[in-house]
């Protein structure tokens, strides 16, 4: 029993080893749930983060994640991102490290940078967490626990780089989005600098911080990450306006990033069009439209209400005339509005019950609906044509640009079948040829003719030669019958390559893997056809005889 | 053709017995065949023939016996000619190609089953 003990000792004392020396994973911050670590959604959702913030490459989004490569790859970046952020380098990327993204990539969560430390290193008691919410926004960041640290973490910089790109304070989309080799560092980066300034004045004109701020500091972190409250702030007119006039890119990167968390087809980031087709007098033209502008429409198509409430101040959306300007205060205060959380109550659920009966009563309302339920429909439906039709396109492209490729394939494939049919005749030709050798009967050439050969079942030979027969005579039958003995050596060894295909037919076809047995049969298959045409190769001599009675062929082939 | 690759089978199953030895005959008679392909000659009747003339008498101008284990036995008639001599020559090369072919067909038909 102690033996026994002692080798599950040993094999507990190596798994730590493994563990502590990394070849493991430590399941102990793992997530609860294997399975929302272990999905490939997961995995993507992490590629994703790693390369919002500049740890991966854009090419690393639709890594195939079955080449061992790819993980590789993921494993020792997401080390780098824990080293980067003080946590536990593992690899592994657990609950922990789901966290830590969550709190510098998300815009809809962990929005309050003072809390970061707590979830980063679990360093917060109850205590301090209460603490911290009776603190006043004076005395907030006298409690800050990792104060000096978070502002030095390069992960943080990562994240603030990022978002100020998202929310359009760098001055070109292309040339500064985020990528590994990104300078962080304010300091040696002049842009990064200047976009931390920019964002400043707006902070200020927003009334998020106090005093003029210099350079990045808690309180303008914590501004520039609880997003709700910029958006809150845009959502009262006075904020708005001046904001729109200084920072129209932002105001448009805030709008995009709330239209996307509300799901509609964008992304947030770089504004991005689509051509759109218009048909005038018979004729097609196609004109790029900007996918915001798309998207807010549909948001004020959507909620009726917001175009309602704006009151003539505001530049109201206008669906006859695409000109004017369709962010305003209003569409903000309905975005604050639709990401404050709402608490459902058994008393909402009913009035929600009451609300839904109240429709079904009213006709209007019923027909309303179903416009709704049939304009989902068509969406869904427009979605697939624009995938059909994106896809015979393709198709098409992809025909037109290998045309000459496919019609030399198909001139190879005629000549090769037209030497193959050839050889076909041929071989059918010598095994019928070859087979007649076996009769037994006696062979004798021309006529009359002085000599007669023969042979028996096992192949005795016998030769009876005329004494008068000439030399030449001889030689001629001679050489006759010895090609008749090599058309049936010739002969036997096509039938046994053909038994050989047929064979392997019948094995493919009665397996449970046919088709792998099918594809692997194809190289032996040309093998063997290989070996017939040598065979027939090896008769040089031999020409199909069209002329003969018995000749399966009558037309000569060439 | 299936019928004739039958025939041939038949045959060749026919002659697996005696396969361990190998006879070459060259004989030297009076010899002239007008046959067609209509109706096929049966050696027998050819050497009936050599023999019914009376002038010119039958004899073994050559003869070859190979055993499997290699022992090879020859005769050969002072008055053979060359072209004689090439005749039985091609003849005993014409007989063990052939065995050769057939046992190797049968070799590979048997592994072929055997697999399937």
């Amino acid at each position: 029993m102690d033996d026994k003990f002692g080798i599950i000792d040993k094999l507990g004392r190596g798994l730590d080893a493994s563990v502590s020396k990394h070849y493991l994973p430590n399941a102990t911050l793992a997530s609860d749930n294997p399975n929302k670590t272990d999905s490939s959604a997961y995995i993507r959702a992490i590629r994703a983060r790693l390369i919002e913030l500049g740890y991966l490459g854009e090419g690393h989004k639709f890594a195939n994640r079955h080449n061992p490569q790819t993980d590789r790859i993921l494993i020792k970046k997401i080390k780098q991102f824990q080293h980067d952020a003080g946590i536990t380098q593992d690899g592994w990327a657990g609950k922990l490290t789901w966290r830590v993204l969550e709190c510098l990539v998300s815009f809809e969560n962990q929005q309050s940078p003072a809390l970061w430390g707590t979830v980063w290193r679990k360093a917060a008691s109850e205590k301090w967490r209460s603490l911290w919410q009776q603190s006043t926004q004076e005395n907030q960041h006298h409690i800050w626990l990792l104060k000096g640290e978070v502002l030095q973490n390069k992960t943080v910089m990562r994240a603030v780089y990022c978002r100020l790109y998202t929310l359009g304070f760098f001055t070109d989309w292309d040339k500064h989005r985020i990528h590994t080799k990104t300078i962080i560092n304010p300091s040696e980066n002049a842009d990064f600098q200047n976009a931390i300034d920019q964002f400043c004045v707006f902070a200020k004109q927003l009334k998020l911080v106090k005093n003029a701020c210099s350079g990045l500091d808690i309180n303008l972190l914590n501004a520039m990450f609880e997003y709700d409250n910029i958006v809150a702030r845009l959502g009262d007119n006075t904020h708005f306006a001046p904001a729109f006039t200084a920072y129209p890119n932002t105001i448009e990167a805030i709008a995009r990033v709330e239209l996307w968390l509300l799901g509609y087809d964008i992304s947030p980031g770089k504004e991005q069009t689509i051509r759109r087709a218009t048909r005038r007098f018979k004729k097609r033209t196609f004109a790029s439209v900007s996918k915001t502008q798309l998207a807010v429409r549909q948001f004020y198509s959507d909620y009726p209400v917001v175009r309602l409430s704006d009151n003539e101040n505001d530049k109201i959306y206008d669906e006859r005339s695409d000109n004017r300007q369709p962010l305003n205060a209003a569409l903000m205060a309905a975005f604050s509005a639709l990401s404050t959380s709402i608490e459902v109550t058994d008393s909402d659920n009913e009035s929600l019950n009451a609300s839904v009966s109240q429709l079904w009563q009213s006709k209007s309302k019923q027909n309303a609906l179903r416009t709704q339920f049939n304009k989902l429909a068509n969406g869904i439906f427009d979605g697939l044509k624009r995938m059909v039709s994106w896809l015979f396109g393709a198709v098409k492209r992809v025909l037109e640009k290998t045309k000459e490729v496919i019609a030399n394939i198909a001139r190879y494939i005629s000549k090769k079948a037209r030497t193959c049919y050839l050889s076909v005749v041929k071989a059918f030709d010598i095994v019928y040829s070859g087979m007649s050798y076996l009769k037994g009967h006696a062979f004798h050439y021309g006529a009359p003719s002085k000599t007669c050969f023969a042979h028996d079942n096992d192949f005795d030979q016998f030769c009876c030669i005329d004494s008068k027969a000439l030399p030449h005579q001889i030689s001629f039958d001679r050489t006759q019958y010895g090609f008749q003995a090599k058309l049936y050596a010739a002969g036997l060894t096509i039938v046994g390559h053909l038994l050989r295909i047929a064979q392997r037919i019948v094995r493919t076809v009665s397996s449970p893997v046919g088709w792998l047995l099918a594809l692997l049969s194809l190289a032996n298959v040309a093998n063997a056809i290989k070996a017939i045409n040598q065979q027939i190769s090896l008769v040089e001599k031999y020409e199909l005889d069209v002329t003969h009675r018995k000749s399966l062929f009558k037309t000569r082939i060439s | 053709m299936m019928g004739k690759f039958k025939d041939a089978m038949q045959t060749m199953a026919d002659g697996i017995g005696d396969l361990s030895k190998l006879d070459v005959v060259t004989f030297q008679g009076s010899v002239t065949l007008n046959a067609t392909d209509t109706a096929p000659l049966k050696f027998d009747a050819v050497m009936s023939s050599a023999m019914g003339n009376a002038t010119v008498a039958v004899k073994v101008l050559a003869s070859t016996q190979t055993s499997i284990d290699g022992d090879i036995v020859a005769f050969y008639d002072k008055d053979i000619t060359e072209e004689q001599r090439l005749a039985h020559a091609d003849l005993v090369l014409a007989g063990a190609e052939s065995r050769a072919a057939s046992i190797e067909f049968v070799r590979s038909i048997v592994g072929e089953i055997a697999d399937l």
